[in-house]
């Protein structure tokens, strides 16, 4: 009612105080006891409900669509289009808020993200969260404090100086400002680099002006203590690039809009120098145990997902190749490609969960230390972080390092002639990236990959079939409200990530595509009017945002000392999360209807 | 109509000083309520005063706080100038409260001829009747139902040797109701009562 209202959960966390009263002044409530109709089909709805307590069940033809617990709202869409689609029935004693239409739509009208939040279709939804987390970043930089953030030490000049001394200066010490000391200790300026331009406009004689006269004498200053969120609103404020930071009334040093801005962003280069510098295995496993610390920075400063696991990739691209170098002989690694497969082919492994590597040799090349090479390159891996895959696919197993003729006859052996390992091994080739080396003998083995393919269509359904290797009946949706009976963990990947991935990979190989993510697959299916527009768009949000939930999950299992897994406990998620990762499943569904009309995999 | 009530509704009439107010006597409507809840300076009926009531309809199982009233009364006597320099919200308190009589008004308009519902509801009856004494020259004449009765009878009905718990929170908690709003407040009394009520009534009804 009045006071107990939950302002807290969506869409009701995005009003403001005023909106929060409109709500306030009209809700009722009522009481449903189990079993009984709360809406029917075909009615017209004249609230909005929220559960307070108990469960409802909403049910189209029978068949359970969606069942609400606490703090969820329905049903939205029902209420604008002014009929009730499907039957809501209280599952177990329910006691609801009830909204009424004309607050509803006031609150619509009024706010655009309540809307949104309301009735969206799965990627405005998303949109919505992504706003949100831009808004937890500004907190984030609100808490560090500008000590923190990278300041300049002072560099003073006397205002007698010409300007073209001060100039020499600026070029010589390769600075950009110098602050202006005055006659007096209290008189303080700054004179920066654009300055120069106002003395060449005003065609006075650079050496016999003194600085003084063209120094912006007004500071702003900030306390070194001081929120970095603080200074960046002065800059924005007075329309400055620089601000002076003091600890009580000293100067320590200048704070410029540029550094400040960098100070948010990640320090990639540094580790990209890092590993090409390596020398020694040791040096390069130094540089390695970076790329986990950047993860964990960049996942904090809620830098998108899809953008990490490319800086990820580049930089596990690099640490691969620069170790092979380490390893091999000049000799073993002109004639040959170490080729990354799976996720990590894909660019899509953010923390190193398995290595899936393996070698391609030219034809008729023999190296006698080859098995050593290959074993030393999978231990030191280990070694990084990178744990030794459980299927064996790493190059120190022969089945992994063979000449491009021996690689295309086991290609076609997994094809014709299946045993239970050779779809998963299919799978992961078909995602695989060469890292060092001679690309084209990748290259060649792809296609020919391809080729055999078309000779055999009713292969690619068996491959397709795979997406519902970890189907099951749709009964996980109960298990996305808290306190239901089953488990609170469900396998995001198995759920979620793998049968996106592997039915994006299906249709890829069936379309010839010769890219390896599974976003660039998405935009080529499209392209190719393989897939329809919507679909796709909700697939790379869904995809994204599954990404995005295990990561954060994997990191805070590393941050306690544990191996990163892909169970998520739904009880540690906000109603918002719930929503979306119910959304998320949803779109799953409907590819996967997708994938057994298209490949007829009711037939097999 | 049984001949006591008879002759209370005689005596009530008797008794009342304006006749507008016969209309509180009309036949309650059906499936309706107003559930109750007052809060005052003491528990003695005789000399504390109220401070605020709280009061929301009920139709079926809807529990209409849409439609809820919430009156705040400015005690006679607590006026004192070092209470209000201390608390100034004190202050505000007192000049937002309506005169006795006034509220008085707004109460009896409010409830109609609507049955109150109310936890231990003898007390607030007792509070309530002396505020509309001097308007009505008569107590509240509405029929009055006692959660904590319908409680009894339902535990009673299903166990008769139970030993019946009948504190507010244990009510609640039996009845598996959450906890909506503060304690203490009037309104938020009066919705955890109206929610009593109408699990209440439910699980008497399937007996």
């Amino acid at each position: 009612m009045a006071k107990s209202f939950n302002f807290s959960v969506p869409p009701f966390d995005v009003l403001t105080a005023e909106q929060q009263q409109w709500v306030r002044n009209s809700v009722d409530m009522a009481y449903y006891p189990e079993g009984s109709v709360i809406l029917a089909p075909n009615t017209v709805p004249s609230h909005l409900f929220v559960v307070v307590k108990g469960r409802v069940r909403q049910s189209e033809q029978e068949e359970e669509v969606y069942l609400y617990g606490q703090d969820e709202t329905f049903d939205g869409r029902a209420l604008m289009a002014g009929k009730v689609v499907g039957r809501f029935v209280a599952v177990e004693e329910a006691i609801v808020y009830l909204l009424p239409e004309a607050t509803v739509k006031r609150l619509i009208a009024a706010n655009v993200s309540f809307g949104a939040l309301l009735f969206s279709d799965i990627s405005q939804k998303l949109r919505t969260l992504s706003e949100r987390r831009t808004q937890r970043e500004l907190h984030s930089l609100m808490v560090s404090r500008i000590e923190q953030a990278y300041v300049r030490m002072p560099v003073y000049v006397e205002e007698h100086r010409s300007v073209f001394q001060v100039a020499q200066m600026l070029e010589a010490e390769q600075l950009n400002h110098v602050l202006v000391q005055g006659s007096s200790p209290e008189r303080l300026g700054i004179f920066t680099t654009t300055d120069i331009r106002k003395i060449i406009l005003s065609g006075d004689d650079p050496k016999n002006t003194p600085v003084g006269r063209l120094t912006t004498w007004a500071l702003i200053d900030v306390q070194a203590d001081e929120s970095v969120f603080e200074a960046l609103i002065l800059m924005i404020r007075h329309g400055v690039h620089r601000v002076v930071v003091k600890r009580s009334q000293v100067v320590v040093g200048v704070l410029e809009q540029l550094d400040l801005l960098s100070f948010i962003s990640n320090h990639s280069h540094l580790i990209w120098y890092q590993i090409q510098q390596a020398d020694t295995v040791d040096e390069l496993k130094l540089a390695c145990q970076q790329i986990q610390r950047l993860i964990q920075l960049l996942s904090e400063s809620e830098v998108k997902v899809s953008l990490i696991a490319k800086l990820v990739q580049e930089l596990n691209a690099k640490v691969f190749g620069r170790l092979w170098r380490l390893l091999a002989p000049t000799e073993l690694i002109e004639n040959s490609c170490v080729m990354v497969m799976g996720s990590e082919g894909r660019g899509e492994q953010l923390l190193k969960t398995d290595q899936d590597n393996g070698l391609i040799l030219r034809n008729g090349y023999q190296h006698p230390d080859l098995i050593a090479i290959t074993s030393r390159f999978n231990d030191a891996l280990c070694e990084f972080g990178y744990p030794p895959c459980p299927g064996g696919i790493m190059m120190r197993n022969p089945i992994w390092c063979q000449t491009l003729e021996a690689f295309q006859e086991t290609l076609r052996q997994w094809i014709y002639h299946p045993t239970a390992e050779s779809p998963i091994r299919l799978a992961i080739f078909t995602d695989a990236a060469a890292v060092c080396g001679d690309r084209n003998l990748l290259e060649a083995l792809k296609q020919y990959f391809r080729d055999i393919l078309q000779q055999s269509p009713q292969f690619l359904a068996q491959f397709a079939r795979a997406v519902d290797q970890f189907g099951g009946p749709g009964g996980w949706w109960s298990r996305l409200l808290p306190g239901a009976d089953s488990p609170d963990v469900i396998d995001i990947k198995k759920l979620g990530i793998f049968p996106i991935v592997h039915g994006v990979r299906s249709l890829a190989l069936e379309a010839r595509l010769a890219v390896n993510g599974t976003r660039e697959r998405l935009d080529a299916l499209e392209q190719s009017q393989r897939l329809p527009h919507d679909l796709v768009q909700d697939l790379h949000e869904a995809l994204a945002f599954l990404m995005d939930m295990r990561l954060r999950q994997g990191l805070q299992m590393l941050s306690v000392g544990q191996r990163p897994s892909h169970l998520i406990h739904l009880d540690r998620l906000s109603t918002l999360e719930r929503d979306l990762l119910r959304d998320s499943l949803q779109v799953v569904k409907r590819f996967k209807q997708l994938l057994h009309f298209h490949f007829r995999l009711d037939t097999l | 109509m049984s001949p006591a009530d008879w002759f209370r509704r005689w005596r009530w009439r008797h008794g009342l000083r304006h006749p507008s107010y016969l209309s509180l006597l009309d036949p309650a409507p059906e499936n309706e309520w107003v559930s109750v809840d007052c809060e005052t300076t003491g528990l003695n009926p005789r000399q504390d005063e109220i401070i605020s009531i709280g009061a929301i309809p009920i139709r079926g199982n809807h529990i209409l706080t849409s439609q809820r009233l919430e009156l705040l009364i400015k005690p006679a006597g607590t006026l004192k100038k070092e209470n209000i320099l201390i608390h100034r919200l004190r202050h505000k308190d007192l000049e937002a409260g309506m005169t006795s009589s006034e509220a008085a008004e707004r109460f009896l308009a409010f409830v109609g001829n609507r049955p109150l519902v109310g936890y231990y509801l003898e007390f607030d009856v007792a509070m309530l009747n002396r505020l509309v004494q001097p308007l009505l020259g008569v107590g509240l004449p509405q029929t009055k139902i006692e959660v904590s009765g319908m409680y009894y009878d339902y535990k009673f009905a299903k166990r008769w040797d139970s030993n019946v718990d009948l504190s507010f929170e244990a009510i609640r908690q039996d009845l598996e109701l959450p906890i909506l709003g503060e304690a203490h407040d009037a309104l938020s009394d009066a919705l955890m009562t109206a929610l009593m009520f109408v699990k209440l009534r439910r699980l008497l009804k399937r007996g």
